[in-house]
């Protein structure tokens, strides 16, 4: 009967362990590790190993977060002659500055991030809250998304406006899925010249393809 | 006291216990099949099965209550009703002998599985073609390392797993010369240039290294099977004459170690999947995605290995192909991804020490039901032997009384 019961304490004693292991500091020493060749993602404006650091607080000769330009980029394009491109900067592919009536302006950016960066609500709300716009709920995701196509290539562009905020500021925002990163092609700036460049950068999105 | 313990065995040894559990299993079983739509494998084994019980967020709130029995509750409640029926109601008997080892089976089936949810290990390891690796990389599990380069032929380092990150908290190891204390932490975040967001926006903001220049925007955590979680942290280290300084650190591949130097030495600082490391490395000679003649349809993916671990005088090739795993040093590695035109392989790697438990309880389950069904049919054919045995006789008696 004792021996029945020790069974069954252990038993109930191992499940209990099942769910619970406890997370410990470890250290240990390694060979020093081969710098790794440059990642395969098709990333652009990565760098290859042993490049000149460019951008802060990445390791000397890292291929990633350096500074990009749309010279080597896995999609090419065709903006219109007044966008004025901006030096590239930090994990921005391509950048544009758009100029309007009465020193108005926006810009451009285009970024690529693995996968779909959360999904079209966490892009969206994050877009928002950008401008200072609250969070929209999963169920308006139909309103807010106009999908586009454009040579076998669908993009969903988005639309929003904060006049209150100071200043005024409007997003018009396109993102497209390609060889499995997620290009974002974000216009930010006042809401009037935003609204006015929307058929350019419909245009604009129509240019875009592989390279 | 002895009422309350017969009371305990009386529920743990009933019928109608395992009659609701089985009830339950179906249901669970049924519910994450569902949920498996939008969960995907990982997030249905981790939210239904790998654990006690299944819990859903209160609406509105991020307060989480039970709302079903899980997997662990459910088999493990089957397990100690099996076998407490087994201490207490079974008897041996020869006749019942099939029976037993079919049930003996089925526990051992049970263990099995509990067994390799405690000790199963599942890395991936990754190569690009020429790319030497020690070392297998988690799905999923994440770790904040301090490597110490100092020396010029050995790196020393310090791995704080995500589960202790998530606790936040502060840590300090005997060979580092500064405490780590984590300030914030993200099990799901995407970096995002400082200039593209709002300067009251809340986000992490460190004061060295990658984090001046960029935050991360914290993402809802993802159970997709085709999708990683990626983490990041924003991490103080505080030496003897105080704050070293603040780094936002992102298991994002773009983002790679950063670099510091303190008291003479050179330390990294990363966030990066979990790794295991092996006394032996493997270097991809070469890959082939091989096609039938004409079509794209995948004939054959391998990776074809060189193992070198010197200590052992091992130094050989080997081909990792579909059902061709390697197995080597308590490891499987078996062909996983592949992706012939940017050069790289990836083999699956598993360590399961109960691997054989599954094997072991379907051939006793098969015996014990072999058993089982031959001891009845032996009993059918003997009574059926007697019983036209005596039929016979009966018509033979007539027969010859006629005579």
């Amino acid at each position: 009967m004792r021996f029945s019961r020790a069974i069954l304490f252990a038993l109930a004693g191992l499940l209990i362990v099942a769910g619970c292991r406890p997370a410990k500091v470890q250290s240990y020493r390694v060979p020093k590790e081969v710098p790794p060749p440059p990642l395969s993602f098709d990333m652009p404006g990565m760098v290859a190993a042993g490049a000149p650091e460019q951008a802060s607080g990445t390791a000397a000769g890292a291929p990633a977060i350096n500074a990009a330009s749309s010279g080597d980029a896995a999609l090419r394009w065709v903006a219109p002659e007044s966008w004025a491109a901006l030096p590239p900067v930090s994990m921005r592919v391509a950048g544009y500055r758009l100029s309007g009536a009465g020193g108005a302006s926006a810009e451009l950016t285009i970024t690529a991030f693995p996968g779909d960066v959360g999904g079209d609500l966490a892009n969206i709300n994050r877009w928002r809250g950008q401008i200072g716009l609250a969070p929209i709920a999963a169920e308006a995701l139909a309103t807010e998304i106009q999908r586009l196509r454009f040579g076998g290539r669908e993009f969903k562009v988005v639309e929003m406006s904060n006049p209150a905020a100071s200043p005024a500021q409007a997003t018009l925002a396109a993102y497209t899925l390609h060889e499995g990163s997620t290009w974002f092609f974000k216009l930010t700036g006042a809401p009037a010249l935003v609204s006015a460049t929307k058929p350019a950068f419909i245009e604009f999105l129509q240019t875009i393809q592989p390279r | 006291m002895r009422d309350t313990w017969q009371d305990f065995i009386k529920f743990f040894t009933s019928l109608k216990l395992t009659v609701v559990l089985l009830a339950l299993s179906i249901v669970l079983i049924f519910w994450a099949t569902i949920a498996q739509v939008q969960l995907g494998i990982w997030g249905v084994q981790e939210q239904f099965f790998k654990t006690f019980f299944v819990l859903k967020k209160i609406p509105g709130t991020e307060i989480p209550v039970p709302v079903f029995p899980g997997g662990y509750f459910i088999g493990g409640l089957l397990l100690i009703n099996l076998i407490a029926a087994h201490v207490y109601r079974f008897r041996f008997t020869w006749a019942k002998s099939g029976i037993q080892l079919t049930h003996a089976g089925l526990i051992l089936l049970l263990l099995g599985e509990l067994f390799t949810g405690l000790w199963q290990e599942d890395y991936q390891l990754r190569l690009d073609v020429g790319q030497a690796k020690n070392y297998s990389e988690s799905f999923r599990d994440q770790e904040l390392a301090i490597t110490d380069k100092t020396d010029p032929d050995f790196d020393d380092v310090v791995v704080l797993p995500d589960k202790l990150l998530a606790h936040r908290g502060a840590v300090q190891h005997s060979t580092l010369p500064f405490r780590i204390v984590i300030r914030d932490y993200f099990p799901n975040a995407v970096p995002q240039s400082r200039d593209q967001v709002p300067a009251n926006a809340g986000l992490p903001q460190a004061t060295m290294g990658f984090g001046r220049d960029f935050t991360v925007i914290p993402l809802p955590l993802s159970y997709r099977q085709d999708q990683s979680n990626l983490a990041a942290a924003l991490v103080e280290l505080i030496g003897p004459g105080g704050s070293l300084g603040t780094w936002l650190l992102s298991a994002h591949p773009f983002v790679r170690p950063q670099p510091f130097e303190y008291d003479g030495r050179h330390f990294e600082l990363s966030l990066r999947f979990a790794r295991n490391y092996k006394p032996f490395s493997l270097t991809l000679l070469e890959l082939r995605h091989d096609v039938y003649p004409g079509t794209d349809i995948p004939k054959n993916f391998s990776s074809r290995v060189r193992l070198s671990q010197p200590d052992a005088h091992a130094d050989r090739e080997v081909l990792i192909y579909m059902n061709n795993p390697l197995r080597y040093g308590g490891l499987t590695f078996y062909q996983y991804q592949m992706d012939s035109a940017s050069g790289y392989s990836v083999l699956q790697v598993v360590r399961n020490p109960s691997w054989m438990l599954p094997y072991v309880s379907c051939i006793l389950m098969m015996l014990g039901l072999l058993i089982q069904f031959g001891i009845s049919l032996f009993r059918f054919t003997g009574k059926r032997r007697a019983a036209v045995g005596a039929a016979n006789t009966a018509t033979a008696t007539p027969a010859a009384t006629a005579a």
